[in-house]
């Protein structure tokens, strides 16, 4: 089964045996997964905060990504109780260029977290900020997130 | 490994072709891509001592998000040499090869310079992107009558998309159209694919239109 690939502020929704895939840099990726019945989903977070954008797809932000794949999941039949988050990436990797988007891979971090706080998910793995970029794969069969930097390295979350 | 661009992805045009997207002509934008292409491959040839060409056969105009639908690129690991504009007038530019081509383009500008030619804080790859980068906004600054001056370059290695995705977490970027140039680079018998990426403002698209609408009449 080919994986799928979760583009920037769009998610998906699926069950074992699938495996979805990203790739992020500031960005996040946002995978909640219930252990319980295998089902998981992930949202490519682009910014923090969707004030001002109200047009926009709700899976760009994280204010707003994370309350929506939470009911997302729910309604293809995950249980509430059940469903822990992983997330990774928020990297800085220009930090000589444009200064408007010098913070916008930690502000991405902060805001997802202060919003997994909110909706009462816990966190259960986390990859986050550095200066390089990350390929992850998220499997539905265990709810493991593999996170693959340039350098080779793979951390399993 | 896939390159290039796919023809299935949005309004593409190749060479030679006319036809317009939101006002920007195609017929314009090769002009302008050619003049920018060969005024860089002369630069460039000058530079090293040694034959290189520059074609752009393919653009796309595109929304950002759209880029690596377009590029393929995903997952790849990619040397983009950024600069951006001087002047209140917005530019960002990208030029984006593939780790495996930027290696053969450094190691064939490498062979042509003499010891000393380039002070050793300048990479070649910035070098290139500075003069590729110049001499596009240079045919755009002559046909729009607007001074169009970059930053010093500088330069990214990292998966494709996590540069792109942090370029776009610029807000403003996401909502304009991107001209993607395929760039097709001869050095000697080797061939060497990249892209040239522009995310120019409102503010410019329309000159840009304006002017070529004066021309095109």
């Amino acid at each position: 089964m080919d994986p799928i690939r979760v583009g920037m502020a769009e998610m998906h929704i699926g069950t074992f045996p699938e495996k979805m895939i990203t790739t992020v840099g500031s960005c996040i990726a946002l995978c909640l997964y219930d252990r319980s019945n295998k089902i998981g989903g992930m949202a490519h977070i682009v910014l923090p905060v969707s004030r001002r954008f109200k047009q926009d797809s709700q899976f760009k932000f994280a204010d707003t990504a994370v309350p929506a794949l939470f009911c997302a999941l729910v309604s293809k039949g995950a249980s509430r109780v059940s469903i822990a988050a992983k997330i990774a990436g928020g990297a800085n990797m220009f930090p000589l260029v444009n200064k408007s988007i010098l913070n916008i891979g930690e502000e991405n971090v902060i805001a997802t977290k202060k919003s997994l706080k909110q909706v009462g998910l816990k966190l259960a793995g986390e990859d986050v900020k550095g200066t390089k970029g990350r390929k992850i794969e998220f499997h539905l069969s265990t709810g493991d997130v593999l996170v693959q930097k340039l350098s080779g390295e793979v951390i399993v979350l | 490994m896939r390159m290039g661009i796919e023809s299935d992805q949005g309004p593409v045009r190749k060479e030679g072709e006319s036809g317009h997207y939101k006002g920007l002509s195609y017929e314009i934008l090769y002009e302008l891509g050619s003049i920018g292409a060969g005024n860089a491959a002369t630069a460039l040839s000058e530079l090293i001592h040694r034959k290189i060409s520059i074609n752009v056969p393919n653009i796309h105009i595109v929304s950002p998000l759209k880029i690596p639908d377009i590029l393929k690129f995903y997952d790849m690991h990619t040397v983009v040499v950024i600069a951006q504009l001087t002047s209140n007038m917005e530019c960002d530019m990208l030029l984006v090869f593939p780790v495996e081509e930027a290696k053969k383009l450094v190691d064939f500008m490498a062979q042509g310079l003499m010891d000393g030619e380039l002070t050793e804080n300048i990479t070649l790859i910035e070098e290139l992107g500075n003069i590729i980068i110049g001499n596009f906004l240079n045919a755009i600054s002559d046909f729009t009558g607007i001074m169009l001056q970059p930053t010093p370059p500088t330069h990214v290695v990292d998966l494709f998309d996590a540069i792109l995705d942090m370029f776009l977490a610029n807000i403003s970027l996401q909502e304009r159209d991107a001209l993607l140039f395929d760039a097709r680079m001869r050095c000697d018998e080797e061939d060497i694919h990249g892209a040239i990426l522009m995310f120019i403002s409102r503010e410019l698209q329309e000159k840009l239109i304006e002017r070529s609408e004066d021309w095109l009449d």
